[in-house]
């Protein structure tokens, strides 16, 4: 993934990837790598040509909603409108990518007002993106944030709750490692809740509140794999690399990555 | 040491983005405060490259009510970028944007729009680097002049911007852009990390430094006065020693205090009154 290359270019990134060895990626669509508004977004035919040449393949987006003015549950007519036109590209963008999975969370609220309105913005929004994702063929994995991040689904509880409620065909849930660890929960609490509808992940080592490369935290690397073959996950195991002690060297953080996880890759 | 009005003292809604602004507000008005730097932020103010706005009306509705002015405009940056490269959306969205919030600050009556230049790309020239925001801020200072407004820079921290966390870059940049009414703002959070001291920026700067974000600071980022390590009266006699009289912003960036801001404005406005001689 690129959020950590936030300070190098869209082609450095590809380069680094391909020379790490990695096949796929998940696309963080922030800027200055990829451009997306309420009005439009980049090519996306040539940037999937650009990593293609390079022999990876975009498997996955995330559309920033903490980079920008734009989130799920936003306070206003005017916001709303605009965030939803900027989601709803960042659909149209992972279709034209060929992916199948665009990430998504609840957006937030702020303390002063009832937490019950913030959720039903949350709710209302998720569920009118998850019919252009349903128009588009793909599905919307929802992810937790940590609490300090969000006051709307920020745990399995609320998760679930969301999922039920929203209750779409194209809307599935994703694990995010540090937000479970932030919640005191464990991969098998999120099977246990929501099996096979746990489609997407974002695969770090937690300590549990920062998202650390592997051997940087604290997490059982070699329990969590075993879980996730267990319970038959075949989702992917995107490195979300996000913390800012990062972003300075961030190859050199995805070369110490890939040599944690490759004692563990079989071909 | 010379005595100090506390009017001096300005506040911040930086850390106050899980309040309400009405809240905001509220808290400065208790503190008996009479000046703000406006965060130009969501959830208080939103506005986007596209020309859309919001809050702007309600802001100033509220501000009037507590008669508080606005000293600085200090627009999120979000993911615009002074550095972008020309023809590129990200380039035209950024000019666009910062276009906007001008606007915004003459509304507001503020004479200065913040700017922190951020996001170099570290796989690109320098020179490159420096011409793009370079010209830039030469097309924004026009357009903030036809406003009657004057575009501040300040100091990124290292880890914000390669080229724009050295003293030096500001120096040169007031060299290129000397007819422009570039002006600048003075963070005491980025004195403590890029080893500067006050004197150093007032004989570069002198009478364009616009106002001072007086702040403590550890490395992490900027705290309440008492929680970090900078000599708080030392830097106060420094800035007392050059004359200065202008805002002294309490601006409380990052996670640290966003849970409860207002107790963290209550311990740094009694220290702050204290330290410039009004809080006995």
């Amino acid at each position: 993934m690129n959020q950590h290359y936030r300070k190098y270019s869209l082609d450095y990134f590809l380069e680094c990837q391909h020379r790490i060895g990695f096949e796929s990626v998940e696309l963080w669509c922030g800027s200055p790598h990829f451009w997306i508004d309420p009005q439009g977004y980049d090519d996306c035919s040539a940037i999937r040509k650009k990593a293609a040449a390079r022999g990876i393949s975009i498997v996955s987006v995330t559309v920033p909603s903490f980079l920008w003015q734009y989130q799920c549950a936003a306070e206003s007519g005017l916001r709303a409108e605009q965030s939803f036109r900027y989601f709803s590209n960042g659909i149209h963008a992972a279709s034209e990518l060929q992916c199948k999975i665009m990430t998504v969370n609840s957006g937030w609220g702020i303390q002063t007002e009832p937490k019950q309105e913030a959720w039903k913005r949350a709710k209302d929004f998720l569920a009118r993106l998850c019919d252009v994702a349903q128009h588009e063929g793909v599905i919307l994995a929802l992810e937790a944030l940590r609490n300090d991040e969000s006051n709307i689904v920020n745990d399995i509880t609320s998760t679930k709750r969301m999922f039920d409620e929203i209750g779409h065909p194209s809307l599935k849930v994703m694990v995010d490692t540090i937000a479970m660890g932030a919640a005191g929960e464990s991969l098998n609490d999120w099977f246990d809740v929501f099996g096979r509808d746990l489609a997407h992940s974002h695969f770090l080592d937690g300590d549990p509140h920062v998202h650390n490369i592997w051997g940087d935290g604290n997490y059982p690397l070699e329990d969590m794999l075993q879980t996730m073959n267990d319970r038959g996950y075949e989702g992917l195991l995107v490195q979300e690399v996000a913390d800012e002690r990062y972003f300075d060297d961030p190859a050199l953080a995805d070369e110490r990555n890939m040599a944690v996880l490759e004692r563990f890759i079989e071909d | 040491m010379q005595q100090a009005p506390s009017t001096m003292i300005a506040g911040s809604n930086v850390h106050y983005g899980r309040y309400s602004f009405r809240y905001f507000v509220e808290t400065q008005a208790e503190l008996g405060l009479t000046q703000i730097e406006l965060w130009g932020s969501t959830p208080h103010l939103w506005c986007n490259h596209l020309g859309r706005e919001e809050g702007i009306d309600e802001i100033s509705r509220l501000l009037y009510g507590s008669r508080l002015a606005v000293s600085a405009f200090a627009p999120r940056p979000y993911g615009y970028s002074l550095f972008s490269e020309p023809g590129s959306a990200l380039r035209e969205a950024t000019l666009s944007y910062y276009r906007k919030c001008i606007e915004i600050a003459s509304r507001l009556q503020s004479r200065y729009l913040c700017l922190v230049p951020i996001g170099d790309c570290a796989d690109t020239r320098e020179d490159a680097l420096w011409a793009r925001c370079s010209n830039a801020l030469h097309e924004l200072c026009k357009t903030a002049k036809s406003h009657g407004v004057a575009i501040v820079i300040g100091e990124a921290s290292p880890q914000e911007s390669r080229l724009f966390s050295r003293f030096e870059a500001l120096t040169r940049l007031r060299r290129g852009l000397s007819t422009s009414g570039l002006k600048f703002f003075l963070d005491t959070s980025r004195l403590g990390t890029h080893r500067e001291n006050i004197a150093q920026w007032f004989e570069k700067l002198g009478e364009d430094i616009a106002f001072v974000r007086f702040v403590d600071s550890r490395w992490a980022g900027p705290r309440v006065w008492g929680e970090g390590c900078l000599p708080a009266k030392r830097l106060w006699l420094q800035l007392s020693q050059a004359g200065y009289t202008g805002p002294l912003v309490m601006h409380l960036s990052g996670d640290r205090y966003q849970d409860d801001p207002a107790a963290a404005d209550r311990r740094n406005v009694q220290f702050l009154k204290g330290l410039i001689g009004e809080g006995k």
